[in-house]
């Protein structure tokens, strides 16, 4: 049976009785919101900063900092797809894109090398997604055409780590990783330019793109997938990561001054099926209660809680497929 | 052999907005009809995990596979079309919901010189205006006949505006006060208020309308399908707000706050319970009956078993996105082909696509936004340099676009504004990418995009998809309209930028390269299957009745004779909804609709 009070608001607009309630403030209590409980929360430089120099102690309530090996102590067992030598130059030519230096950590410490060696041992690594059906015409190719080489994600860095070694090692006499940094960027420089004539059909611009964007997905995605380790990359950038399902910034997005939201990750957040699994809820007839339309704003003090009595899950009718 | 199957009256090809709208008109009246849909079902509440920038945002979750399906591209026929073999300037969607799951939501009525383009041009500036390349017709509708279906599109999805041109009898909204915001004066008449407010004005987009206004333009809030308030539609269907997450376009609403079908069509159809919805099935082809021009049904092929069936109908609606519509009658074999050499034919011809131009950069060395905040039709846009908005008599170029900034949230791997002259890595990279992350503005034109005789959709004669079909070949590139359309936005978007006054800019530079396949730029593919008043100049009729197949409809924006200033959604589901109308008459008397 309705209750009447309950319903009156949602008719407000046009005094349609409502059938189908997608409200989803009635599941907030439930879905983990606001990841670092801690209000204060550590920001961009301070755990940068820590991170750097190894002083200062973590606020209660964040999560301890995590020690993160190099890819030289993790030691070859530790990578997926890349044996040591690979990884060790990869991490190098990271360090190189995006490097550590005086505005705080870089690519090594947010476990870039891991993140790219999880990516090409899985999915990404085999060309998921792409077309790769021949024949194909790299060299007939304009630029305006996109990627036209037969060679998946994977291929495409194990033919280019080979070519470049052997670049290193005509140019320099030696290998990557042993470069002082100066001659390294210009190794860099020389792979976006296309200078490196060791690459074959691999348009050296091309592999680069590939790499530079590997390296920033390392530094700013989810920690989830193995990157951004401590969250660096988001606390670099004052980025809050996810606001969590049902998060909201409703509340605040009108304001002038810029906020500060410590950044929380899909990591260790109980956030209900994986995408595309289940359909809608099936309908149910009691409508949420129709407290002020704000989610739990993730701007405002972290710990205050929105206190949204619920009633009837609201949901429609059940797949049926 | 395929299994034939029980007839049905009805089947769409694919349940995004097109499909799910006619889905819901028919069911409605009783009339029993069947989506098949080749992705997966999905609803709010499978978006939880969905804030991943990586997963949804740069590897495409809710978009086609290229590896099974794809296109292939060429500046023009001479050159070799090779295939988008990644994402792409474009993104089709698939699964439930179609690409109504990840727009942006936002929803634009066309301009009515957009519905008499050809008739409106000529009247002003005399025939000679028009250049002989480009096959510029009207749309054999206007916009007074598609305003009650924009209206039914608006009225479903609750959009959330300003009207600045309300027809003296217009409906306004019960208890509904309004502050400072003015609406569009250049917008076609409005017989209903919007049905909810306009989104809240963020600081960005003030700093933006405030330069416009100072020029003396006419800058808005922009009409959004994420809603402002609670709303409750004529169908019964109440959505939350939206809460200004910034994960948006490419993404699902967990709130169900942005209008997708999944929350707003579907449901409706589903609980007449005429409705079906087959998921992973693909239609391979259309069945013809060329003799009786009609067609019998559809083949598909459940993608999780592969087996293969024929399902009859007694109508079929192409509602599977605007390439694959017109990839599926050429391969059917369904209207005669355009033939660029001696411009016979139609199928295949006007393929449109949008000019986005005009885009300058400001870097504002200390002041922050909140620009990590936002949601898909976020924005504060004017419309002065749009349709026949401004006189073009000494221009080189007709029609013009809409200009707006957007606020839709932007996420840290894929947004590293630097100033000109940086790197695109290593430590002056890092320390600029940091310092201008929320310290930067941007904006540009969503250019009309007009046809030409040799921008067209054909088969590729070599490339074939999963199911060996041949791939649909888009021959395409900037034409003189375009080019000089860009030059005259940049040197009035650099205006407003500066109005805007920043540090530094990099002003926009008007010049077009050739058109890429690789970068993302728009989704607005048009074209190719184009309605008209002349079967001999277009594939469907004004009910978007198939003139060579009397059951078959194709609503979509593969029927825009060209594309316009602005997003594509309203008039596709303003189609959508007149063409489940003439779907109505047809079963009810048969034949060709006037």
């Amino acid at each position: 049976m309705r209750d009447n009070d309950q319903q009156h608001d949602s008719e407000q607009n046009n005094g349609v009785e409502s059938r189908w309630h997608f409200s989803r403030r009635n599941l907030l209590k439930g879905a983990g919101v606001a990841g670092g409980a801690a209000a204060s929360g550590v920001l961009g430089y301070d755990l940068v900063a820590m991170l750097q120099n190894g002083d200062g102690e973590i606020p209660e309530g964040e999560p301890p900092v995590e020690e993160l090996p190099t890819a030289e102590e993790a030691g070859a067992e530790a990578f997926e797809f890349f044996n040591l030598d690979e990884a060790l130059m990869v991490e190098a030519l990271a360090a190189r894109i995006f490097p550590t230096d005086e505005l705080g950590p870089g690519a090594t410490e947010a476990g870039v090398v891991f993140f790219i060696d999880h990516r090409l041992d899985g999915p990404y690594g085999e060309g998921e997604k792409h077309y790769m059906e021949g024949p194909f015409y790299p060299e007939r190719a304009i630029p305006e055409q996109g990627w036209q080489y037969d060679l998946t994600p994977k291929e495409a860095y194990n033919r280019a780590l080979t070519a470049l070694s052997k670049y290193v090692q005509q140019e320099y006499d030696d290998t990557y990783v042993d470069l002082p940094p100066e001659r390294q960027d210009d190794v860099i420089s020389a792979l976006e330019a296309g200078e490196i004539d060791t690459f074959g059909t691999l348009a050296p611009s091309a592999f680069f793109d590939m790499l530079r964007t590997n390296v920033l997905e390392g530094v700013y995605s989810d920690p989830v997938y193995e990157g951004n380790r401590n969250m660096i990359g988001w606390r670099l950038k004052g980025f809050p990561g996810t606001p969590g399902a049902l998060g909201s910034y409703r509340g605040r997005i009108g304001e002038a001054d810029f906020i500060e939201i410590p950044p929380t990750s899909l990591e260790g957040q109980d956030l209900g099926p994986e995408p595309g699994a289940g359909g809608p809820e099936p309908a149910g007839e009691g409508v949420g209660e129709n407290t002020a339309a704000d989610g739990p704003g993730l701007g405002e003090d972290a710990n205050e809680t929105t206190d949204a009595n619920t009633t009837t899950t609201d949901t429609n009718t059940e797949e049926n497929e | 052999m395929p299994t034939r199957l029980d007839p049905v009256e009805v089947v769409t090809i694919g349940a995004g907005w097109a499909g799910s709208i006619i889905a819901k008109e028919l069911t409605e009246e009783g009339i029993e009809v069947v989506s098949l849909e080749r992705g997966g079902d999905r609803g709010p509440d499978s978006y939880m995990k969905m804030h991943d920038e990586l997963r949804y945002d740069l590897h495409f979750e809710f978009m086609q596979d290229l590896s099974r399906n794809t296109y292939t591209f060429r500046h023009s026929r001479d050159q070799k079309a090779l295939p988008m073999r990644k994402y792409g300037s474009f993104l089709p969607g698939t699964g439930v919901g179609g690409a109504g799951v990840h727009w942006n939501g936002q929803t634009w009525r066309y301009l009515p010189y957009d519905f008499q383009i050809r008739s409106r041009t000529i009247e002003a500036y005399g025939e000679e205006k028009i250049p002989d390349w480009m096959p510029l017709q009207d749309w054999g509708i206007t916009y007074e006949e598609l305003r009650p279906y924009y209206w039914e599109f608006e009225e479903m999805t609750g959009i959330s505006g300003k009207a600045g041109n309300l027809l003296p009898e217009a409906e306004g909204r019960p208890n509904y006060e309004f502050d400072k915001h003015e609406g569009n004066p250049f917008e076609g008449p409005r017989a209903h208020e919007f049905p909810t407010p306009p989104m809240i004005q963020t600081p960005s987009i003030e700093r933006f309308m405030d330069a416009a206004d100072s020029l003396g333009l006419h800058p808005f809030m922009a009409p959004s399908a994420n809603l402002s308030e609670e709303y409750t539609n004529d169908d019964g269907v109440s959505r939350d707000p939206c809460q200004y997450c910034g994960f948006c376009d490419r993404f699902g609403c967990e709130w169900g706050a942005k209008a997708s079908p999944i929350v707003t069509s579907i449901p409706v159809a589903k609980e007449t319970g005429n409705y079906e919805i087959r998921t992973h099935k693909e239609v391979l082809e259309i069945l013809y009956d060329e003799a009786n021009q009609e067609v019998d049904g559809v083949r598909y092929i459940d993608r999780q078993t592969g087996d293969i069936y024929d399902q009859p109908a007694e109508a079929v609606a192409l509602t599977a996105f605007a390439l694959n519509n017109v990839h599926l009658l050429l391969y059917s074999g369904i209207g005669e082909p355009y033939d660029p050499e001696t411009g016979e034919g139609v199928v295949g011809k006007n393929y449109c696509y949008q000019n986005n131009c005009g885009t300058p950069t400001g870097f504002f060395d200390d002041e922050k936004w909140n620009l990590y905040m936002g949601a898909g039709a976020l924005s504060g846009a004017f419309d002065d340099f749009n349709g026949n908005n401004f006189d073009h008599s000494d221009l080189d170029f007709i029609h013009g676009g809409n200009t707006a900034i957007e606020q839709v949230g932007i996420r840290p791997v894929n947004h590293n504004p630097v100033p000109p002259g940086t790197d695109s890595w290593g430590s002056e990279f890092k320390k600029q990418s940091l310092k201008y992350n929320y310290s930067t503005l941007f904006f540009n034109t969503q250019g009309a995009q007009l046809p030409s005789v040799n921008n067209y959709l054909d088969l590729d004669p070599e490339y074939t998809d999963e199911y060996g079909r041949p791939l649909l070949r888009i021959t395409f590139d900037w034409t003189p309209n375009d080019r000089n359309m860009a030059e005259f936005m940049a040197e009035k978007n650099n205006e407003v930028m500066r109005a805007m006054n920043p540090d530094k800019m990099r002003p926009a530079s008007g010049e077009l390269g050739g058109y890429n396949i690789y970068e993302y730029q728009s989704t607005h593919n048009a074209g190719g299957a184009i309605m008209g008043d002349n079967p001999d100049e277009s594939v469907v009729n004004t009910y978007l009745q198939h003139w060579d197949a009397e059951n078959l409809f194709v609503p979509g924006a593969s029927a825009f004779p060209h594309q316009a200033g602005y997003n594509p959604t309203d008039t596709v589901g303003a189609l959508s909804f007149r063409a489940a109308e003439g779907m109505l008459e047809y079963l009810e008397g048969g034949g060709m609709l006037e």
